[in-house]
């Protein structure tokens, strides 16, 4: 948990020492008659800006919708790292709960809370890059058990999401929030946390699912678009570099290097490929896929009546040595050549393009 | 007398402390986040710029890890968000998805987490007004991307553009 960075110069003022400070600030001010009057002045203006409120209840913020605010005993579940704006951790996110609302949707609720000592234009800093300005469409709710990326439900009407809004009241002032809702698609029954990804901050990871106590059938029950739901995938490569996998879900795609697969424009498995194929056919038999899409793929030098039967006589070279390999029943294979289209990597550079240079193996693999 | 002298000297650590208040607004106390490694640039014109690494984080389900990363510039020319978008792998609409974490024990080496529509969980996939893209001398930022690790990563080296890797940064 990450509190608020000005909590040590709070906890070192409390209001005792504060008037000791005073009254011996214009003690001494005898010498310095023209200072007698701003010294207590400043003294109270430097614990203003130091001392914002660190944990209470959102301070009256306009604009919020009700039952944005924080529950119980007015603590967040979790605040923010930091910011990728200017000002810094100075923005600080504060979850305050994560309800489930009906079957189908859940509602996080937050507050942006200006803990600095400068005013924050908040107007756009969590909406999407083509969202409505002045919502928090840009925010996200990670169903990190099932590796999928929820985003904000849109409202038929309007096309604008089931948020809070904020328009005509963008400015959060030195230790003022703003209470912001966002409703989501809910994510199935047995995830119990979800991760929040403001967009503006690190994501704030495993905020507990709880069941909403009141009945909000404005939310529940509004008419919103189809959810948006992506999936998430990741490429880990072997350390060598020779091959990739791309883990989505319950979906497994193997990535060969084609330099090491095959020679130089040539379509016929070298001897280094067998011990690779040689894994990757384990692993398909050990899996419980029915179908193997193999893929072949070049970067984009050369032309296209060179690169698009290469790529797909790879493919079919990989998927006749697989065939032999995999001792499990009950598998077809596709394959397919891409030529340089639906590259992976950057084709300006020489590492890209070699990324590019890929056959690549699909199947499912549950529990991957 | 002696309440005279200590009236007079308590006057100074006060204004001393106004003067640092005066002077601090308009950067942040990025030194208050937490730091679990550190490294010095490894760029030719970033000069002693360093970097800290804030957190190694992963969630409970899943392997969902959160890394996030201060920029500090130190008397080099600017710091650009687009110096730590992806050299090799293409993410829609890039983003600072340029940090590499290797697993060395284990042989593997992560890249940062693409949705299906190809876009990086990460910063800066869309600059806004106010997202700190430059960062100049003097100056600091903190960005973020995020992994999906296997069980098996207990510790990795954080590899940040432009900077020297970062070893033996577990695995919260």
């Amino acid at each position: 948990m990450f509190g608020t960075p000005w909590a040590t110069l709070c906890d070192g003022l409390d209001w005792n020492t504060v008037g000791k400070v005073i009254t011996t600030v214009s003690a001494s001010a005898d010498h310095h008659s023209a200072w007698r009057p701003l010294l207590p002045i400043a003294a109270i203006s430097l614990l203003l800006t130091s001392c914002v409120s660190g944990g209470d209840d959102g301070s009256g913020d306009e604009g919020s919708s009700d039952n944005g605010g924080s529950q119980g005993n007015g603590e967040p579940i979790a605040t923010s790292l930091s910011t990728d704006t200017s000002w810094g951790p100075d923005l600080q996110f504060e979850i305050n709960s994560l309800e489930r609302l009906g079957e189908d949707t859940v509602r996080l609720n937050l507050a942006a809370s200006n803990i600095g000592d400068e005013r924050i234009q908040f107007l756009d800093l969590v909406t999407a890059p083509a969202g409505n300005s002045s919502t928090p469409d840009g925010i996200n709710l990670i169903d990190t058990k099932n590796g999928k990326r929820h985003f904000p439900l849109m409202k038929t009407d309007g096309e604008e999401c089931l948020c809070s809004t904020w328009r005509g009241e963008a400015t959060i002032q030195p230790g003022e929030k703003k209470d912001i809702w966002v409703a989501f698609p809910a994510p199935p029954e047995d995830v119990t946390a979800m991760t929040v990804a403001t967009s503006a901050s690190p994501d704030i990871l495993d905020i507990p699912l709880t069941e909403g106590e009141q009945e909000d059938t404005d939310i529940s029950d509004a008419p919103v678009e189809e959810p948006k739901i992506l999936s998430l995938s990741t490429i880990q490569e072997d350390i060598d570099g020779d091959s990739a996998r791309d883990e989505s879900g319950n979906e497994t795609s193997i990535m060969l290097s084609s330099d090491v697969l095959f020679d130089t424009n040539k379509s016929e498995l070298t001897s280094e490929a067998d011990d690779t194929l040689e894994q990757v056919a384990q692993e398909i038999g050990d899996s419980s896929a029915t179908t193997a899409e193999i893929d072949g793929y070049t970067d984009n030098t050369g032309n296209d009546s060179v690169n698009n039967p290469l790529s797909e006589e790879r493919a079919e070279s990989v998927k006749e040595k697989l065939e032999e390999l995999v001792t499990r029943d009950g598998i077809s294979y596709e394959t397919a050549g891409h030529g340089s289209s639906d590259p992976v990597g950057n084709n300006d550079t020489k590492e890209g393009r070699e990324k590019n240079r890929r056959v690549t193996i699909t199947f499912e693999n549950q529990g991957g | 007398m002696t309440k005279n002298i200590i009236s007079r000297s308590s006057t100074i650590p006060v204004l001393a402390a106004l003067a640092v208040v005066a002077i601090v607004p308009s950067s942040y106390a990025e030194n208050e986040l937490p730091v679990v490694g550190s490294a010095d640039t490894s760029h030719s014109d970033w000069g002693d710029s360093t970097v800290n690494v804030n957190q190694v984080e992963v969630s409970e389900d899943g392997g969902y890890a959160i890394v996030a990363w201060t920029v500090n510039n130190d008397g080099g020319s600017n710091i650009n968000l687009t110096d730590f978008w992806h050299a090799t792998y293409l993410y829609q609409d890039n983003g600072t998805a340029g940090v590499v974490l290797v697993d060395d024990d284990n042989g593997i080496r992560y890249n940062a987490v693409r949705d299906s529509a190809e876009r990086c969980l990460c910063s800066g996939v869309f600059t806004r007004a106010h997202t700190k893209a430059i960062v100049k001398s003097g100056q600091s930022a903190t960005y973020w991307a995020s992994y999906i690790l296997r069980e098996e990563a207990e510790e990795v080296t954080i590899e940040i553009p432009g900077f020297e890797p970062i070893t033996d940064v577990a695995v919260e």
